[in-house]
C-alpha cells in the first residue's frame, strides 16, 4: 500500500528525518534521531513506524534501543527483532484505532512511555 | 573483500531464453541484469534481481563481430541504474557445462561498456558476464570501486541450485589459475561410495556448500548430525541455549555428563560433527541469529529449526532479502480433548522468488496475533525425537535435492504436513494452487542490503 503524501507531510511537520523502506507490497517509515517523552532512557533513538498491521496490532512503533521509562507500557514483546537489515525493540502497545492518520500512529505509541 | 554472484533460477533461466533467440542480423544477443548488493566485513554479494534484453533495434549491423549493441543500449541501461538505483552487468551466452572463457572481443571490448556504466552509478556493481549453462565468467566494479574482480562465484538459487565455489581473481593474469582450481577434482576414498547416485560431483558440491542451523535442540541436533553424515564440512550454527536434563529424551548426541557440565547446544553440535570430520569448518555462536546475521548471510542454505512463528517469519525476511533457500522444519502436540493427543508437523522449502511461508498461508497475521500476545514465548511444549527425526530427514533430504539435483523432480517450493498418529507426511494441497504464484511478500527487487528513499 503506498503512503499517501498529505500524510507524509503531515508526519514531516513533526519529524523531519524521515526515509521509507519498503517492506512487500507494503512501506516501513524510518524516523531518525527521535526524541522520546521525558524520563526515557535513551530519550533519542531511530524508530521505525510499521503503519500496516503486524502481530495483530494495528500498527507498532519498533525502536533501535530498548528504552528505560516509567510510562504505561512495560511490557514489551520485540528485542532483537530484525527488520530491513537491522536491530529493533518494541513495548506491546496497542492503540486500538484502525486507519489512524501516520502522525496519529507515532502520537498514539509514544503514549506508552507517558 | 571476497565477492559472490547471485542469480535466481528463473532469471538465469529468462536470460537464456532471450539470449537463444536469433535476431534479424546478429549472431548472439546481449542483456543486461539489473543488481543490488549485500556486504558483510568480508563479502559482498551482488544479487540478480531481474533481466532486461536489449531491443533489437538496438542491435548494430558488423560482421566482423558476434554481436554488437549501440549506444541507445548503453544509455538505456545507464539510465535504469540511476533511475532504480540498481547495478547493471551485461549479459551474453557461450554455453558449455564449465566456467565459460571471454573471447579475446569480449576482453577488448567490454571493459569500456563496465566502465560507462560505473560512470553513470558508481554506488552500485557493474559488470560483464559471459554465461555457461551452470557458471559463468564474471568482471565487477564493486561498489565505489575502480577496479575490477575478475572470476567471482556465481550461485545460481533455485531448482536446482548451481553453487560454484572459487576464490575470485582481481586481473586477467589469474584467470588460468582459477580455471585450474575448478578443474582440480579430489580422488574418491570410498567414504561415500554408497551414496554415489547423488550425482559425479555430489562430494564436491556436498564439501563445499555453506550451512547455517538454527536452533539446536531437538530439530537441529538430527539435521546436522544428518548433514556431516552426508560429508557437509562447513557450517555456521547458531543457540543461545545450554542443554538441561529435559533436553536428553530428543537432542541427538547429548549426553548426562553434558548436562552435568551445562555444555552449550552448539558446543555438542560441533562435536558430533567433528567426530565425522575432524576437518570440518564451524562457527558456533551462542547467541541468536540476529546478533551474528552477517555470518549467516554468508550461507549457502539455511535450515530453521526455531519455535515461534515470529521467529520464522523472521528468518525467512532475512533469507529473502540474501537469496538463501528456508527450509523450516516444526512440530507441535496438542491436547484434543482430555488425555487425547495428536503431533502435528510441518517441512517447508521457501525458495526465494517463489511463493513463501505468507503465501502458502502457514504464516498469517492470526497465528503471529495470537504467538504476540503470549510476548512469543513458546513455552515448555512436548516435544519427542521419532518425530523430530522424521520431519528432520525429510528436510535434509530436500536440502540433498535441491543442491544435487539426484531426483531431477524437486522444482516447486514444497510444504509438507506431519500426522503423528497416522506417521504420515503428506504434501499440502494449497501449494498446487501456487504453481506459478508471484510473492508479494518479497518481491526480488528488494533483495540486497536496504535502501532507505528520502521523505
Amino acid at each position: 500500500m503506498a503512503l499517501e503524501q498529505d500524510q507524509i507531510e503531515e508526519l514531516k511537520s513533526c519529524y523531519q528525518n524521515l526515509g521509507e523502506i519498503p517492506d512487500g507490497e507494503n512501506s516501513f517509515i524510518l524516523i531518525s534521531s527521535l526524541t522520546l517523552p521525558e524520563g526515557c532512557d535513551p530519550q533519542v533513538v531511530d524508530a521505525l513506524l510499521c503503519p500496516f498491521k503486524r502481530d495483530n496490532y494495528p500498527s507498532r512503533l519498533f525502536l533501535s534501543a530498548k528504552i528505560s521509562h516509567k510510562g504505561s507500557g512495560q511490557n514489551w514483546n520485540a528485542d532483537g527483532v530484525v527488520i530491513a537489515g537491522r536491530k529493533w525493540w518494541a513495548v506491546s502497545w496497542d492503540t486500538k484505532t484502525p486507519n489512524q492518520r501516520l502522525l496519529g500512529m507515532v502520537t498514539a505509541h509514544l503514549q506508552a512511555f507517558k | 573483500m571476497k565477492t559472490l554472484i547471485k542469480i535466481p533460477r528463473d532469471l538465469f533461466e529468462q536470460a537464456k531464453a532471450d539470449l537463444f533467440r536469433r535476431h534479424r542480423f546478429a549472431g548472439e544477443r546481449v542483456g543486461f541484469f539489473s543488481t543490488r548488493c549485500s556486504r558483510t566485513n568480508s563479502l559482498i554479494i551482488v544479487h540478480c534481481i531481474a533481466y532486461n534484453p536489449v531491443k533489437d533495434d538496438h542491435y548494430i549491423e558488423d560482421p566482423t563481430v558476434g554481436v554488437r549493441i549501440g549506444p541507445a543500449a548503453i544509455t538505456e541501461a545507464m539510465t535504469r541504474s540511476l533511475k532504480n538505483s540498481v547495478g547493471q552487468i551485461h549479459v551474453h551466452w557461450h554455453g558449455g557445462s564449465g566456467l565459460p572463457h571471454p573471447s579475446p572481443t569480449d576482453t577488448n571490448e567490454l571493459p569500456a561498456v563496465q566502465r560507462s556504466l560505473r560512470n553513470a552509478n558508481v554506488d552500485e556493481a557493474h559488470g560483464w558476464m559471459v554465461l555457461g549453462n551452470h557458471d559463468g565468467w564474471t568482471s565487477i566494479f564493486l561498489p565505489g570501486s575502480r577496479v575490477a574482480v575478475l572470476e567471482s562465484p556465481i550461485t545460481i538459487v533455485g531448482f536446482p541450485m548451481a553453487v560454484n565455489h572459487r576464490e575470485s581473481g582481481n586481473s586477467l593474469e589469474k584467470l588460468s589459475d582459477g580455471l585450474k582450481k575448478i578443474f582440480k577434482r579430489k580422488k574418491p576414498d570410498g567414504r561415500y561410495h554408497r551414496q554415489t547416485f547423488l550425482g559425479d560431483k555430489s562430494e564436491i558440491i556436498i564439501g563445499s556448500i555453506k550451512i547455517g542451523v538454527i536452533g539446536l535442540g531437538g530439530g537441529g541436533s538430527h539435521v546436522t548430525q544428518q548433514l556431516a553424515h552426508l560429508g557437509f564440512k562447513n557450517f555456521d550454527l547458531f543457540d543461545p541455549d545450554k542443554i538441561s536434563k529435559s533436553n536428553l529424551n530428543r537432542l541427538v548426541g547429548g549426553t548426562l555428563a553434558d548436562v552435568k557440565n551445562k555444555r552449550l547446544k552448539v558446543i555438542i553440535a560441533e562435536r558430533v560433527i567433528k567426530q565425522l570430520h575432524a576437518d570440518a569448518k564451524i562457527q558456533c555462536h551462542a547467541s541468536k541469529w540476529e546478533n551474528a546475521a552477517e555470518n549467516l548471510m554468508e550461507c549457502d542454505l539455511v535450515f530453521g529449526c526455531v519455535d515461534t512463528f515470529a521467529a520464522r517469519r523472521d528468518l525467512e525476511a532475512f533469507c529473502r532479502r540474501n537469496l538463501i533457500p528456508y527450509i523450516d522444519v516444526g512440530m507441535d502436540v496438542h491436547e484434543l480433548k482430555k488425555g487425547h493427543y495428536e503431533i502435528t508437523g510441518q517441512v517447508i522449502l521457501s525458495m526465494p522468488g517463489k511463493p513463501c511461508m505468507h503465501c502458502m498461508g502457514f504464516l498469517n497475521d492470526e497465528v503471529l496475533g495470537l504467538e504476540a500476545q503470549k510476548y512469543g514465548a513458546a513455552g515448555s511444549n512436548p516435544q519427542v525425537v521419532w518425530t523430530n527425526g522424521i520431519l528432520c530427514s525429510a528436510a535434509v533430504g530436500i536440502g540433498v535435492d535441491i543442491l544435487t539435483d539426484w531426483s531431477r523432480k524437486t522444482r516447486q517450493p514444497l510444504c509438507l504436513g506431519f500426522k503423528g498418529s497416522e506417521i504420515s507426511l503428506q504434501s499440502d494441497k494449497r501449494l498446487n494452487c501456487l504453481q506459478n504464484h508471484q510473492c508479494a511478500h518479497y518481491p526480488l527487487d528488494q533483495a540486497g542490503d536496504v535502501k532507505i528513499k528520502k521523505l
